[in-house]
């Protein structure tokens, strides 16, 4: 427990004698504490935020390295994945999707709600000509297109190819952001705690971002939960300069080693309609 | 279509598959797929999906002075 100071009113020179070898244990109620400790408390006082920080640094890294240890156990995953994008100035309706992925690279991706329900996306890297392979939903369904994943008409309306879908390019980019900017001490850890996200225990990180030296990160704030159970990001907001959206993405009812087959990633499944 | 060909200034003849018919005929699974029929109507090079762009560009320039 931190010592009363008794004295009403300012400190003044005479309150601190010449002696600073009393201790602590020498102060009485009603006498001014010796200068020694109200050095130490001054010194105490100056370095207790460097220690905060410092301790929320190194939870910040430990996070990470615990989001890269939980996704070196996974070969495989469902997940209903949520994104919302600004492209061309413009931020997008919220999608929703149910993702089917495999590693190194599968992703099957089927648009469960509106506006582009039924619509199914499938890209295996080293099959199918390394084609997208898009079936848009509804009346525009009559057929399949077979797209670069980086050409134009795949990036309309995305931020990101397909490619980069799941939460291996999403820790990977968090991680180097986070690293890089800790090291060069451009990061602040705004808020770093405990919450409930989309119904489960998550930690929330919020930091900014304060690049010097020509150094460019991926956003100027951003915002990523990660859940308590599976050490993995499902949640992350990114906000540029003026402090607007331009990215958000989430995870819900994840299905780690979910055992997905083949099938789950061929354009020949019936449940398909490539 | 009309105000497409005219907003890219498309000068070749253009072909209305509005019934499938050409789809169907070519097994046509994917699009874009490119097909390059040579003098005698023969499918000398085809292609599923987008890119490849200078592969077909030169088989173009060897058929054409064939």
């Amino acid at each position: 427990m931190l010592p009363v100071i008794t004295k009403s009113g300012p400190l003044s020179r005479d309150d601190f004698p010449r002696s600073s070898s009393r201790s602590l244990k020498h102060a009485t109620p009603g006498r001014p504490l010796p200068y020694g400790v109200l050095l130490g408390l001054l010194c105490a006082a100056l370095f207790m935020p460097l220690t905060a920080e410092a301790d929320q640094r190194e939870r910040l890294l430990s996070l990470v390295t615990r989001m890269e240890s939980s996704y070196a156990r996974v070969s495989d995953y469902t997940a209903v994945f949520r994104k919302q994008e600004r492209v061309d100035g413009k931020l997008l309706p919220e999608e929703t999707t149910l993702l089917k992925f495999q590693k190194p690279l599968k992703v099957y991706m089927k648009w469960i709600e509106d506006p582009s329900k039924g619509t199914e996306a499938l890209y295996v890297d080293g099959s199918n000509g390394n084609k997208l392979l898009v079936h848009r939903g509804g009346l525009l369904g009559i057929l399949t297109l077979s797209l670069d994943p980086r050409g134009s008409l795949a990036m309309t309306r995305n931020r990101h190819p397909i490619t980069e879908v799941g939460f291996g390019y999403l820790i990977d980019g968090l991680q180097r952001n986070i690293r890089r900017a800790l090291l060069h001490g451009e990061l602040e850890v705004i808020r770093l705690a405990e919450e409930t996200f989309r119904e489960r225990s998550a930690t929330v990180v919020e930091a900014k971002f304060a690049p010097r030296a020509g150094r460019t990160y991926h956003a100027s704030r951003m915002v990523f939960h990660i859940d308590t159970g599976l050490q993995l990001p499902v949640g992350a907001a990114f906000y540029d300069e003026t402090d607007a959206l331009f990215e958000r993405y989430s995870y819900s009812d994840v299905k780690l080693n979910a055992g997905l087959t083949p099938l789950d990633f061929s354009r020949e499944n019936t449940a398909y309609r490539f | 279509m009309k105000d497409a060909v005219k907003r890219f200034g498309i000068l070749y003849p253009i072909a209305i598959d509005n019934g499938f018919t050409i789809w169907d005929s070519y097994k046509t699974r994917y699009w874009p797929t490119l097909l390059l029929i040579d003098k005698q109507g023969v499918v000398r090079y085809a292609h599923v999906g987008e890119g490849a762009y200078d592969l077909t560009e030169q088989t173009i320039l060897r058929l054409l002075v064939e």
